[in-house]
């Protein structure tokens, strides 16, 4: 017998998850909103890592690497993207960038 | 029972050696705090007792050449972490193996040839 | 295995995490969201450490708190005055979309909850098996999504390279002295017009 059952765990991730829903759409910065974006990847890697140990199957653990890696892209050209945006127009604020291109 | 066939690996010296970590923080700022002697005056609470007055914030913009090491820093992170499993199996799958890893790292390395050529790695 | 310290240690990581979660989004200060970033991501390790995953609690630490968790610092710091203080952090329809999607957070979680997890006896592999076997499902079965993953970082590389290039600053322009100054177009066309 394990000492926390599965659905703890997958309620806890899914108010992670919200909280992370609630920080993207309510934030104007979007650094910020990276952030909480990391937090809903967080919240999905602790659901596939908790469903994986409850399966006891190795898929779960399998999906968290790549989510992981995925996520190590994003944040490294998504951030790019918005210094390069600040370095060009001297503002990050996302209700003034409304254009694709500058 | 050795430690790689035990189905629970033991986590409680990770935890007691943060709980001894932040204790002894606390414990030394709580130390200072009791014992040293305590008058502020004006000139004591400035930044620098002597010397200039410091002129507006101290959060200056700093240069982007950093951020760009931070990238390259996340990425060849997230390979160590590929290469983690990898190293620890390879040993059962042989040849494929390696040649899998080699194709894996070897595109890494021409992102950072190509980094290298843009001489994204040079300080001015 | 004892129950009782792993729910100890479950409880409290889960209260780090959602409470450090919590205000990450409340933070009134970007660079206090960011900081609090670091509690959040430390606990989600320690309940992976708690569902007995020892080689994503170091992931985890490795790349979130790690790596992530200072590029997101760096460019915080990098795009520090653009977000001056009397822009307002929040977007004024932040009510509604919280509420919406708490709600369907909340909907979310008691329908996973509701659903009858039946209890797994099985007892995860030790440490070492566990890489072992993540390893070997690297290299076999998905041997494509791991070349794949690092093409993935190799543009993501080749992107952020081409982005964070700093242009070379272009010499800086003397200082224009009064003589040198263009003449404004209404003196420059004066004469033509006395003519």
């Amino acid at each position: 017998m394990l000492g926390v059952p599965t659905e703890y765990f997958l309620v806890l991730s899914g108010i992670l998850f919200t909280i992370g829903v609630i920080g993207v759409l309510i934030k104007r910065n979007p650094i910020v909103i990276f952030m909480c974006i990391e937090l809903m990847l967080n919240a999905v890697n602790l659901t596939f890592i908790a469903l994986g140990r409850h399966f006891v199957h190795v898929n779960g653990q399998m999906y968290v690497i790549f989510v992981m890696a995925v996520a190590a892209a994003e944040v490294a050209i998504g951030l790019g993207i918005i210094v390069a945006l600040f370095r060009s127009k001297e503002t990050i604020n996302i209700d003034e960038v409304n254009l694709m291109k500058y | 029972m050795p430690a790689d066939q035990s189905s629970d690996f033991s986590y409680l010296a990770v935890v007691v050696f943060t709980f001894v970590g932040i204790a002894f923080i606390a414990f030394n700022l709580l130390l200072a705090r009791l014992l040293s002697p305590s008058a502020p005056t004006p000139e004591k609470l400035t930044t620098y007792e002597c010397g200039v007055q410091p002129i507006g914030d101290a959060w200056r913009q700093f240069n982007p050449r950093y951020y760009l090491f931070a990238l390259l820093f996340v990425v060849f992170d997230v390979e160590a972490v590929f290469l983690y499993p990898w190293a620890v199996a390879f040993r059962q799958v042989g040849a494929f193996a390696v040649a899998e890893m080699l194709i894996f790292v070897g595109l890494l390395i021409a992102g950072l040839i190509f980094a290298w050529r843009r001489e994204a790695l040079q300080w001015e | 295995m004892n129950t009782l310290p792993v729910q100890i240690a479950f409880y409290s990581l889960a209260a780090l995490t959602l409470i450090s979660a919590a205000y990450v989004v409340r933070a009134r200060s970007i660079i206090h969201a960011g900081f609090w970033l670091l509690p959040c991501f430390v606990g989600v390790a320690g309940l992976f450490a708690t569902l007995q995953a020892h080689f994503f609690f170091v992931a985890q630490l490795l790349i979130y708190a790690g790596a992530i968790l200072v590029l997101i610092l760096f460019a915080l710091m990098l795009t520090r005055d653009a977000m001056s203080l009397h822009v307002p952090l929040k977007s004024h329809l932040g009510i509604w979309a919280g509420l919406i999607s708490a709600g369907l957070g909340i909907s979310a979680s008691l329908v996973l909850a509701r659903q009858s997890w039946s209890v797994t006896t099985a007892h995860p592999a030790g440490p070492a098996r566990q890489a072992e076997a993540l390893g070997e499902a690297l290299i076999g079965l998905y041997a494509v999504p791991f070349e794949v993953a690092s093409l993935l970082l190799l543009s993501a590389l080749i992107g952020a390279v081409v982005l964070a290039k700093v242009e070379r600053a272009p010499a800086p322009e003397p200082p224009p002295l009064a003589d040198t100054l263009p003449e404004p177009e209404e003196t420059r066309k004066e004469p033509v017009g006395v003519e």
